[in-house]
């Protein structure tokens, strides 16, 4: 299997698109241990989500378990993550938890797979060597590596689009 | 980007991070204790003589729990909202409920100006007339009712029409204390702000609102207000100036009498508790406010409405039968329009998906899922 060349940090979007299609521990599952890196933020609001959230947290804890995802907190003795969360923050533009992923990827020299229009071009901006995936290029990704078949991405691809996520 | 960048402070900065430290009831030196910064350091940038940087104020964000963007405000919106503070010690109101409401009010601001929504009107302020007697109230909530254009007929949505035709921002949010009903705060930068408690049952927060808007109007001058009063009788002038306004507001005295005229029987002319019950529905108010404004007009003697109050009818079955159900209801929490700023922001794309929810205060896989179901049904 080839890993991804970086750790990727997922954000909600991108959790919750593959989550609520079915395909988040199947698609993330296939990868090394250690490819991927979700925050505090992430987990906490998965947790609080009425309907899905105790599911959602069973699926991600047994990722984090496998290795797969890793959890992650802002590093506060680290001036440059804080720099990056708080000027990210004072735009008043993106969420605690977009603000957050960015600003691990920027120091951190992860990627970001996020789908928000807003938070992608605001990363593009200001955090050009960051490398945003989406779902569907993280989905790409696999096939490319030969993690998942192009038609399984395909069925992948159509559960998405069925949930309308 | 430079690590730890330097940012000039806004005029409002130093009051804004003073605010946050004294609310959070830290000294100085705690402050120097917590983060490592000496307390002069700490002093001057309350003062606003330095620039502060991104971990400073990381580090002032966390320890006095409120989001990096409060300090960063373009104006002083902090002297009403700490009068509530003060308030609050007073009474048993959480005060995360005032922080968070003066953060609600922040946004509410801030939306506007991203979105481009026009200037909104201001309520007219009587508290130089210094205006006291009951009748002033009454001669003002006709004079208010006129100039709304509301005729004589009952408010529908008394926080739709503050907000819409008098700019106010009027705030839900649940209080567990039961005295608490509500609070008015006034600032030149944000405009009027009510808070009504939303534990309170439905038929009771109509009446909340328009007391508020009565202090907003006739007692600016006090800033801010809290409202921790369970009964309409109040020997606080200003509390039965807003009481006396809040039912004239609602329940304009030709109208109560024209509904009268269709309720009461020609052969008795005495106010039964059913002819109250069919006078609160129909002007959206409880069962007290109704009676108390029939004693207010003399249609209802005292001791007979004292002893039509000990009865409990409004939870009585014919009261349900009637139609008359005073509990407590979901409410929304926050103004319709601000939900709408929100959401244009949003379709904008000036804020991404997560930070409308975070604006909208909901769970940011509950309000996806709801997106999700909305296109679903869209498509089918």
């Amino acid at each position: 299997m080839a890993p991804p060349t970086k750790p990727i940090i997922i954000d909600n979007d991108v959790i919750s698109r593959l989550f609520i299609s079915g395909c988040l521990h199947r698609l993330l599952a296939i990868w090394p241990r250690g490819s991927f890196y979700i925050t505090e933020q992430v987990v906490s609001e998965a947790q609080r989500w009425p309907s899905r959230g105790n599911e959602l947290i069973t699926v991600l804890n047994d990722l984090n378990l496998q290795g797969t995802i890793i959890f992650t907190v802002i590093n506060e003795s680290s001036n440059e993550e804080i720099s990056a969360y708080t000027e990210l923050q004072l735009l008043k533009r993106l969420g605690r938890g977009e603000s957050a992923s960015i600003a691990i990827a920027s120091h951190r020299g992860y990627d970001l797979a996020i789908d928000d229009g807003v938070a992608k071009e605001i990363c593009k901006e200001l955090f050009p060597s960051i490398t945003v995936y989406g779902t569907s290029s993280l989905l790409n990704m696999a096939v490319s590596d030969g993690l998942v078949t192009r038609r399984e991405c395909d069925s992948i691809f159509a559960r998405i689009r069925r949930s309308n996520c | 980007m430079p690590t730890n960048k330097m940012y000039s402070v806004p005029p409002a900065f130093g009051y804004m991070l003073k605010h946050a430290r004294t609310t959070a009831g830290l000294t100085l030196q705690n402050v120097s204790n917590s983060t490592g910064l000496a307390v002069s350091t700490i002093s001057e940038t309350e003062s606003g003589k330095r620039r502060v940087s991104a971990v400073e104020l990381y580090m002032f964000s966390r320890l006095y729990s409120r989001p990096i963007t409060y300090f960063f405000e373009e104006d002083e919106s902090s002297a009403s909202f700490a009068v509530l503070l003060r308030a609050a010690n007073n009474i048993a109101v959480k005060r995360e409920t005032f922080i968070k409401f003066h953060e609600l009010c922040l946004n509410y601001r801030h939306l506007r100006k991203i979105v481009g929504a026009p200037e909104m009107p201001s309520p007219p302020d009587y508290s130089d007339s210094k205006l006291t007697s009951l009748e002033d109230a009454e001669d003002i909530a006709e004079s208010e009712r006129s100039s709304l254009g509301l005729d004589g007929q009952p408010i529908r949505d008394i926080c739709e029409l503050l907000g819409g035709k008098r700019g106010a921002k009027v705030f839900h949010m649940p209080e567990d204390s039961e005295a608490f009903s509500g609070a008015f705060a006034y600032d030149e930068n944000l405009g009027p702000c009510f808070l009504i408690n939303s534990n309170q049952p439905v038929l009771r927060r109509a009446f909340t609102a328009a007391h508020e808007y009565a202090h907003c109007i006739a007692h600016r001058d006090q800033l801010a207000h809290i409202d921790s009063s369970t009964t309409f009788e109040s020997r606080n002038p200003r509390e039965r100036f807003a009481n006396t306004f809040a039912a004239a507001f609602l329940m304009p005295r030709r109208t109560v009498n024209e509904v009268l005229s269709q309720l009461v029987s020609r052969h008795s002319s005495s106010i039964t508790p059913e002819i109250i019950i069919r006078l609160a529905l129909y002007f959206g108010v409880s069962f007290e406010a109704a009676g108390w404004r029939l004693v207010s007009m003399r249609r209802l003697p005292l001791s007979h409405w004292q002893h039509l109050l000990t009865e409990k009818y409004p939870s009585s079955p014919t009261a349900r039968l009637l139609g008359y159900h005073n509990e407590i209801e979901e409410v929304d929490l926050l103004p319709r329009n601000y939900t709408y700023l929100a959401y244009a922001a949003y379709k904008a794309k000036h804020i991404s998906f997560e930070r409308l929810a975070e604006l909208l205060q909901r769970n940011y896989y509950e309000l996806e899922e709801e997106f999700a179901l909305e296109n679903r049904s869209s498509n089918d």
